[in-house]
């Protein structure tokens, strides 16, 4: 089933999608609830303006209260009769020149004189008078004599005040002496200046204490048509006859500036009235209907007022909430009141929350309006948003899969046999340290490749060694018995199957003359230590049989030499036989080895009952008991070593000696080869499944009833004597197939694979007696005896020369495996006959060279 | 023994048939001394070859050598089994270019 790969890009690409999206919508919830939360906070703080306003209000209503309006009352009231007793100082100083210069009678020189029309707008000082004062007489000269000292202090006064209209004095003569500005009113149509009257107005006439400043009150200026009040104060002789007054005459707004000017607030509003109940001024500018009733209220609250002097009074004016709070002033019947409206108080507060609503309702709209716009702008915002992450994302999705791919398809083109670190990615991080690990990884797994590889050859190596070690230790085991196939007596055979490729057991046979010694041995171990120390034994055993054929005396020399150099102290168990092959007698030396097993012709299987000694190689202190015993025509000897016996099944049951000896039994009629394979067989069987425990060696000797088996007639002998140069060779070829054909009774098929090869040795070994056996000029002849034995496949061909003697068996070896170059190509013929014949035998007999040559077919 | 040659621009095909022995092979030495002289790469062709002994080898041999000398190559082809025998034998398997 296909597996359905779903690209990581686009994984990535959906994450970010779904990221965005929940970012947008996460930031328009937040932007809204922020939204929402300020309108509401908006109205919170409206709400709470509102609050502290009325709480302003409550407590700026509360602020105009009685006590604080009782002081502004008495502050203005204060501020006007601080002016007044400014005024009064000033008038006591002028009354305190006059009495001084009458009392020190201190005249001027230049007088004051009457105003001319011609002097009009000229501030001055000018001499005027009642109708009938003569101003000629001696008192009048003297008064105007005496006043006219003070004409500079009465134009200074006038001059310097911002607020004296005029200053003057009037005498008990009927003089008039003003400092002002002269105008037409002071004349007369016809340019006389008018007089003055005062000496029997009330005003003047009352005017007695000198220590009192007299107020007027209000009055219309003749002159001027404006609203005055007089200042004025008596004079006196030194017996305190009232001489006259001294006057300072004002308009009335200059005693109201100050109120003016204090008065910030339309919220209460202050009026003076003078003794007579007129206003002096009045700040609200209020228009009063000139009718009874109000006239009559009016009166009644004043005359309420001044019979109190000092209080409180509320009272309804045009539908306007007042709150009058008077009292008297302290220099005439002046009345000064303060009057809080009520209603412009609470307007100005009702104003305030209206701007605060407007505000408001302002800011909501403001607010509702930005939302709107807001939301247009974050659904166009989100739209733009959405777009380019899509892009992004794709984008994104690309950058990180694109080298992803590439990695991914860098390492899926990587071949176990060809392992390439796959270019660094360099644009991811991740990636980079993904595709780096990899390569470090991929880097180790070549260099586990490479040792593996190595190791791999090592082993190949070792294998070949060990391969080699076999094939040499199998060649020093006599393995294709050839050197005793032509004997007719006896029959030998020997199996050697390591454990391992090479093992430590061993057999040997060697014919000494017409002694025949069988050799069988376990060196302890297995291996390759085990199979040095075999060899080592083998080389000695060698070397002894050189020089004896005693079991004893041999085993005796080479204990002692494996002895004398044993540091891994391995051991041999060996049996030896030597079998007089004429005699059929055999002396043996069982050390530590098997007990050996007789198979009598009989069919009697028997073990042989030895006597044994310690294995060899461990100790120099060894007596070897030797053995005798005959062998029969027929009769077996069986040499095996324990790999045979203890091979194990996969029930840990030991094959054992009475199984060995029953198959032995059931096999004794059979060939020894036969026998030893089939013993073969039935350990594999029995140990079927196991790896082989032991390596396992048999080596079997029959002697052979040549009356049972041998068929004389199956021996076929030919002999012919040929004579020439090179040509013979053709002969012997054609002789030899033709004696082969007869033999075998025209069966080809059994010789002609071999024709050529004794055709190969014929030509070699007739050129090599033609070239070196015979002198040039002799007569060349080679005598050819072919005996062909079907009893056992055996050709044997002897050449027999009259030449000079040579042995060419004694010729060494080529080295075939040397250069060609350097090679001597001697012996190359005798060295090709002795590979393919199974025996080569040369003797010089009665003055003739006989080379044997045997061929197994 | 027939020896037949078949010369190409660079080689010289030699083919042999029946039996290179003690008598035929100092007719091969003989014309091989002559071939070689003509630094060509040497082919032996031994597909109707049946026989050679020790003799035959040293032709062959001295043939390798000489050729060798003037940086040709001499190549045997065509083995049957029998000559093959000999070949891997004397050892000469290894010494001479021997294709199967």
């Amino acid at each position: 089933m296909k597996r359905n790969i779903r690209k990581f890009s686009s994984k990535i690409f959906v994450a970010i999608i779904a990221l965005i999206v929940l970012v947008v919508c996460a930031v328009i919830a937040i932007f809204y609830y922020s939204l929402f939360n300020v309108r509401g906070e908006i109205g919170t703080l409206f709400d709470s303006m509102r609050d502290d306003i009325n709480q302003t209000a409550s407590t700026t209503i509360n602020k105009y209260n009685d006590e604080m309006m009782e002081y502004i009352l008495d502050g203005q009231a204060n501020a006007i009769e601080f002016v007044m007793a400014e005024h009064n100082e000033d008038l006591n100083y002028l009354v305190h020149l006059i009495e001084q210069a009458y009392k020190r009678n201190i005249r001027a020189t230049h007088l004051v004189s009457e105003p001319k029309p011609e002097n009009e707008g000229k501030l001055s000082v000018q001499l005027m008078h009642e109708e009938g004062v003569d101003l000629n007489s001696s008192e009048v000269k003297y008064d105007i004599e005496i006043l006219s000292t003070l004409q500079n202090e009465l134009i200074y006064n006038v001059q310097d005040s911002i607020d004296k209209l005029r200053c003057y004095i009037e005498t008990e003569s009927g003089l008039l002496i003003m400092a002002d500005k002269i105008t037409k009113d002071k004349f007369e149509k016809d340019g006389s200046v008018k007089y003055a009257t005062f000496r029997n107005e009330d005003w003047y006439i009352e005017v007695v204490d000198p220590k009192k400043m007299y107020v007027s009150n209000v009055s219309i200026d003749d002159l001027t048509g404006k609203q005055i009040i007089v200042l004025y104060k008596p004079y006196f002789d030194e017996r305190g006859k009232k001489k006259g007054i001294v006057c300072f005459e004002f308009d009335v707004e200059s005693i109201s500036g100050n109120s003016w000017a204090v008065k910030d607030t339309n919220i209460y509003d202050i009026f003076v009235v003078d003794g007579d109940n007129n206003i002096v001024f009045d700040t609200s500018k209020l228009v009063y209907p000139n009718d009874e009733k109000t006239r009559t209220r009016s009166k009644n609250f004043l005359d309420k007022a001044r019979a109190n002097g000092t209080g409180i009074e509320s009272y309804k004016f045009k539908g306007v909430e007042y709150k009058s709070y008077y009292t008297k002033l302290s220099f005439s019947d002046w009345m000064i009141f303060v009057a809080l409206n009520y209603n412009t108080l609470k307007e100005s507060i009702s104003n305030l929350e209206n701007i605060l609503d407007n505000t408001n309702r302002k800011v909501y709209e403001e607010i509702d309006s930005d939302n709107r716009d807001f939301a247009k702008a974050i659904l166009i915002f989100s739209f733009i948003l959405l777009i380019s992450a899509f892009f992004f994302a794709k984008l994104l999705a690309n950058m990180l899969s694109v080298p992803l791919n590439k990695f991914t398809n860098d390492i899926s083109k990587m071949d176990a046999s060809d392992l390439k670190p796959v270019p660094v990615v360099d644009s991811s991080e991740e990636l980079y340290t993904l595709s780096t690990t990899y390569n470090s990884m991929i880097a180790k797994m070549k260099t586990y490749v490479d040792n593996i590889e190595k190791i791999t050859e090592e082993k190949e190596s070792i294998n070949a060694e060990l391969k080699v070690a076999k094939r040499i230790q199998q060649d020093m085991l006599p393995n294709d018995f050839k050197d005793l196939y032509n004997r007719k007596d006896i029959d030998i055979y020997g199996m050697n199957i390591p454990e391992v490729e090479i093992g430590g057991d061993f057999y040997n046979y060697i014919l000494v003359g017409n002694k025949l010694i069988l050799i069988i041995a376990d060196v302890s171990g297995s291996g390759i230590p085990a199979s040095l120390f075999m060899a080592k034994t083998n080389a000695l055993l060698n070397s002894a049989i050189s020089w004896t054929t005693s079991p004893r005396t041999m085993l005796s020399y080479v204990n002692h030499e494996l002895y004398k150099s044993n540091t891994e102290y391995y051991f041999v168990t060996i049996a030896i036989y030597t079998i007089d092959l004429k005699t059929r007698h055999v002396i043996s030396v069982n050390a530590g080895h098997e007990d050996s097993i007789i198979i009598r012709k009989n069919g009697e299987v028997a073990k042989l009952k030895e006597k044994r000694t310690s294995p060899i190689g461990v100790s120099d202190d060894l007596r070897f008991e030797e053995n005798e015993f005959d062998l029969n025509e027929g009769d077996t000897l069986f040499l095996f070593t324990d790999g045979v016996i203890e091979a194990v099944n996969k029930n840990e049951e030991l094959f054992g000696e009475s199984r060995l000896l029953d198959i032995i039994k059931v096999n004794r009629d059979k060939t020894i080869k036969e026998l030893t394979s089939n013993i073969k067989n039935e350990i594999d069987k029995f140990s079927a499944g196991l790896e082989q425990y032991d390596d396992i060696t048999m080596l079997a000797l029959r002697v052979i009833d040549r009356n049972e088996t041998y068929n004389e007639s199956l021996v076929y002998n030919f002999e012919e004597t040929f004579v020439g140069s090179y040509d013979i060779i053709d002969r012997i070829d054609s002789f030899l197939s033709q004696k082969l054909a007869v033999a075998y009774e025209g069966n080809v098929d059994k010789f002609k694979p071999y024709i050529n090869k004794f055709e190969v040795c014929i030509e070699e070994i007739v050129v090599n007696i033609l070239d070196y056996g015979y002198k040039k000029d002799e007569e060349k002849w080679i005598k050819m005896h072919v005996t062909i034995d079907r009893n056992d496949d055996k050709v044997t061909i002897s050449c027999i020369d009259g030449g000079k003697e040579f042995d060419p068996t004694s010729v060494d070896e080529p080295n075939i495996l040397k250069d060609a170059r350097d090679r001597k190509l001697g012996g190359l013929g005798i060295f090709i006959t002795r590979k393919f014949m199974d025996l080569m035998n040369y003797e010089y007999i009665d003055g003739k060279n006989v080379l044997t040559l045997v061929k197994y077919l | 023994m027939t020896i037949n040659k078949n010369e190409s621009a660079d080689s010289i095909t030699i083919s042999l048939s029946g039996r290179l022995d003690k008598l035929s092979s100092p007719e091969l030495d003989k014309s091989m001394k002559e071939e070689i002289q003509k630094k060509k790469n040497i082919i032996f062709d031994m597909k109707d070859l049946t026989y050679i002994s020790s003799a035959g080898l040293r032709v062959l041999l001295a043939t390798e050598k000489e050729n060798k000398a003037n940086g040709k190559n001499t190549t045997i082809i065509n083995v049957n089994s029998d000559v093959m025998d000999i070949f891997v034998v004397t050892g000469f398997v290894y010494m001479l270019d021997i294709q199967k």
